[in-house]
């Protein structure tokens, strides 16, 4: 053996013995044994710092899911997983889906955000957002994890506010907690007060947490108390329920593998609130009324990567298991595989009846099957995300911010045509001059003081112009007083009666109920606006994209309008809710869909919010490319379908007895031939 | 693979036009005009017989009608499955639905004015030993084979289409319709060419 074979055989050697060690070793929790029981989850809770936490403990911390869950559970790879892998340079992005939605009144803003890179959307920062403000406004709906967790995206100038609030762990209980006093709108109220750290305790039923941790100063020391130069604030704290500790300081968690349908619901639940709905008259989706849970279907591993269950999603992850998770994978036979996985769960195969094949090439499934039954006005609906369903004090009236429609028919990127909630973008940015065209967002805290600004100088003038109205009424009453003593005495000589005019309100301009508008908008104020930005920087161009358009003024200081990519609705298709097989579009015939006034491909889809008298509606057929013309003239041809149908059937009847008749002939011609031989 | 065989069909009746075409000419689109010219000449011809009366009047036109209403069906239907492999919609679909019934109703109008003409006997089909026919004889013959041919492949042809309108088979058996009304379409498609080139033929002969 020479000296570089014993090389060769050491190189392998440390190789081999390097690959051992990099292996991860699987966690007690991550393992299973095959039993399909749950195991009893009674835990010691550990600190931030790994510390065991007793309920005697001064002062007392609250439990981490990094360390008390993650004792047993990889929480590093879990929190890779779809609902806390947002911003994970190391993720793909997954389709398109809903995005963090910003809305701020005073600048007319409704603007689609996410760590992401979706198109159409922006990230945090693009709006002047910090990590810190995102958790913030958002955290009430996010899992923990991610931007809450992952310093990456911690900027430097909130690094001690970040100290103080702590990181927002992912919150394994908000899902996986069965226990009936688990309170998801706790964790809303904590992040609000940048309680980061004690979220996820202030939801569990054994823990109350108290105390702000946004009134605190950004050098409070959480283990230092109250804070010195303000007795008042009431520094964040948490205390347990002793009676749920042990002898050795451990607690019951009531921990479930498959998820409760309400806890799902706490995030992803959708109100349709145009036209008014009582909650009694909303339905179930058909697979929850069957006995179904969420996670029946968007089943996920220890990677916690959930299948969503759209199609094309095995394509796009290259894991193609994903494909039997789909409407086809469960409901459509296919003979590819060697198993069968159709009907799973009991799931129906459809027959579809007369619907040509060429419909399944066009549209998904969710089509004709999911959301609410399409209206002529797509109806306004209020999703948990967007408008903060299920936290204490959410404005629960009709007309709260963002504006989102659904269902609308919009064409997925797939080609095919699928159900979207949809709304229109609305913010005001910036072109940069001698650039690409491409908006980028201006912050709020940018244009929210020249608004300001304009505003006030408004509310002065009608101040002023208030006073002088208060002035000539004065004077008005005056003569009114002196009209009055005068018919008074007129009434006194003549008894003829005067009719009074009755004054009633212009009916036309009021407001549609469903087009919420910037009331503090119009023209003249966004010319106004779009000047006083331009003053601001003069190498790019300020925009206002709203409802569809780009505003901008020209250098003769007119508004003017252009279409603009930016300006397009933002949408994402919807899974949920399915309705049952006999309410699905064209169980009642073709013209479910192909008559000229199908909400399909005719119903009106609001363009709003913007101001007063600039509401408008765009056809359906503008979302899905369908174009309205040819929509139009397909619809038509289906009145002269019956007759279509009937001139068939009499052509086959007149040429099958033509050819019957023939042959015939020539069969009584090859008889008489054969009698004739 | 109806695509491929699409793609197959419509080459070889493209390269046998191209390779067929007169030596005389040096252009091949003014050779086409020629040919067309020709051929609408010959359908005179074949509905005049010896007297031009108001019937054959009426199948000449009926002829014209079904042949550029089959034209539209055809590029209409076989031009998103050859050129982009899609199946017919937009307005295509719409020129489809337009040329469809004026199709049936001149195929169904044809059969019963012109079907006695066209009649084969069972001599002509099946003939007793070798008889010398004519060029002009087998040509005429090869002509009737090709209309009753075409009539025979219309009924797949409309049915498939009208079972499909109705609601009564699911997804496979909507499937095996459409695939029906495609091979019958292509069938049809080599039908109706060999029977311009046996009217072609025809027309040389003479």
């Amino acid at each position: 053996m020479n000296v570089f074979q014993i090389f060769k055989i050491l190189l392998l050697s440390l190789f081999l013995a390097l690959s051992i060690f990099a292996q991860e070793e699987p966690m007690l929790g991550d393992e299973s044994d095959g039993s399909r029981a749950i195991p009893v989850h009674v835990l010691k809770l550990y600190d931030e710092h790994e510390g065991v936490i007793r309920p005697d403990d001064q002062p007392l911390l609250p439990y981490s899911t990094r360390y008390t869950c993650g004792e047993c559970h990889n929480y590093d790879k879990i929190t890779e997983g779809w609902h806390f892998n947002a911003g994970l340079d190391s993720i793909a992005e997954g389709r398109r889906g809903q995005p963090w939605i910003y809305v701020d009144w005073t600048t007319a803003t409704q603007i689609p955000l996410t760590m992401r890179d979706w198109p159409g959307t922006f990230k945090p920062a693009d709006v002047g957002m910090s990590a810190l403000d995102f958790v913030s406004h958002f955290g009430r709906h996010m899992p923990g994890g991610s931007v809450g967790e992952n310093e990456t995206h911690h900027d430097v100038e909130n690094a001690m506010r970040w100290m103080v609030s702590g990181a927002l762990e992912a919150n394994c209980m908000s899902c996986h907690d069965a226990e009936a006093a688990h309170d998801q709108a706790e964790y809303a109220k904590q992040t609000v007060k940048q309680n980061f750290r004690w979220a996820v305790a202030a939801t569990s039923g054994f823990a109350k947490v108290e105390g702000s941790a946004r009134s605190m100063p950004d050098n409070y020391d959480i283990y230092y108390g109250t804070d010195p130069d303000n007795a008042k604030a009431i520094p964040p704290s948490v205390t347990y329920d002793e009676t749920r500790f042990n002898e050795k300081n451990e607690v019951f968690f009531d921990v479930v593998r498959k998820v409760s349908n309400e806890r799902c619901y706490y995030c992803h639940s959708t109100k349709t609130v145009q036209p008014e709905q009582e909650r009694w008259e909303a339905e179930d989706d058909v697979h929850l009324a069957a006995g179904m849970m969420c996670v029946d279907c968007h089943r996920n591993g220890l990677d916690h990567q959930m299948i969503r269950g759209f199609e094309g999603e095995a394509e796009l992850t290259n894991e193609p298991a994903r494909a039997a998770f789909t409407c086809e994978g469960c409901h459509i036979p296919n003979e590819d595989g060697s198993a069968p996985l159709v009907g799973r769960l009991g799931a129906p195969i459809p027959a579809h009846d007369g619907i040509p094949t060429i419909h399944f090439e066009k549209m998904s499934c969710t089509s004709c099957h999911t959301g609410s039954w399409p209206e002529d006005n797509a109806p306004r609906v209020k999703t948990s995300r967007a408008h903060a369903l299920g936290t204490h004090g959410v404005d629960k009236s009709d007309e709260a911010m963002p504006d989102i429609y659904a269902p609308v028919f919009v064409r997925g990127s797939d080609g095919k045509i699928a159900p979207h909630k949809l709304f229109w973008p609305s913010f005001w940015g910036t072109v940069v001059l001698g650039g690409d065209g491409k908006v980028s967002p201006m912050p709020t805290e940018t244009v929210r003081p020249v608004i300001d600004r304009i505003l006030a100088d408004r509310a002065a003038v009608a101040t002023a112009l208030a006073d002088s109205i208060a002035r000539a009424d004065s004077i008005a009453t005056a003569i009114a007083d002196s009209l009055a003593a005068l018919d008074s005495l007129a009434t006194a000589i003549d008894t003829t009666e005067v009719e009074e005019l009755a004054v009633t309100p212009d009916e036309s301009e009021t407001v549609p109920i469903n087009k919420p508008v910037w009331s503090q908008l119009d023209e003249a104020m966004i010319q106004e606006v779009l000047g006083e930005l331009t003053k601001l920087d003069s190498t790019t161009i300020p925009v206002f994209i709203n409802a569809g358009k780009l505003y901008r003024v020209s250098l003769r200081n007119q508004l003017l309008t252009d279409a603009h990519p930016a300006a397009k609705a933002y949408s994402w298709a919807i899974g949920h809710d399915v309705r049952p097989a006999a309410q699905s579009l064209g169980v009642r015939g073709c013209n479910d869909c192909h008559s000229p006034d199908a909400p399909i491909y005719f119903g009106d889809v609001p363009v709003s919010p913007t101001f007063a008298n600039n509401a408008t509606n765009k056809s359906m057929t503008a979302f899905n490319d369908t174009g309205a013309l040819y929509s139009r003239i397909f619809a038509m041809s289906f009145y002269v379908r019956p007759i279509f149908k009937w001139l068939m059937i009499a052509i086959t009847i007149i040429l099958s007895g033509v050819i019957l008749i023939f042959v015939g002939r020539m069969l009584s011609q090859l008889i008489d031939r054969m009698e004739k031989d | 693979m109806f695509r491929f065989l699409s793609i197959i069909v419509f080459l070889g009746i493209l390269l046998w036009v191209f390779f067929s075409r007169d030596p005389r000419y040096d252009n091949f689109g003014s050779w086409l005009v020629e040919q067309w010219r020709l051929f609408l000449g010959q359908t005179r011809a074949v509905f005049s017989q010896r007297s031009f009366s108001d019937r054959s009047l009426m199948r000449l036109w009926l002829y014209r009608l079904g042949f550029f209403s089959m034209l539209l069906l055809i590029i209409s239907g076989f031009a998103p499955v050859v050129f982009l492999g899609h199946h017919l919609s937009g307005f295509l679909l719409l020129v489809h639905l337009v040329a469809a019934p004026i199709f049936g109703l001149s195929a169904a109008f044809l059969a019963l004015l012109w079907a006695q003409r066209q009649q084969l006997s069972a001599d002509e089909l099946f003939p007793k030993g070798k008889k010398q026919r004519s060029e002009n004889t087998r040509l005429q013959f090869w002509q009737r084979l090709y209309f009753w041919a075409m009539l025979l492949c219309s009924i797949p042809l409309i049915f498939s289409i009208l079972i499909s309108m109705y609601p009564l088979l699911g997804t496979n058996g909507q499937a095996a319709m459409l695939d029906v009304h495609r091979y019958s379409s292509l069938i049809i498609t080599l039908l109706a060419f060999g029977h311009l080139l046996v009217v072609s033929l025809l027309r040389k002969a003479k």
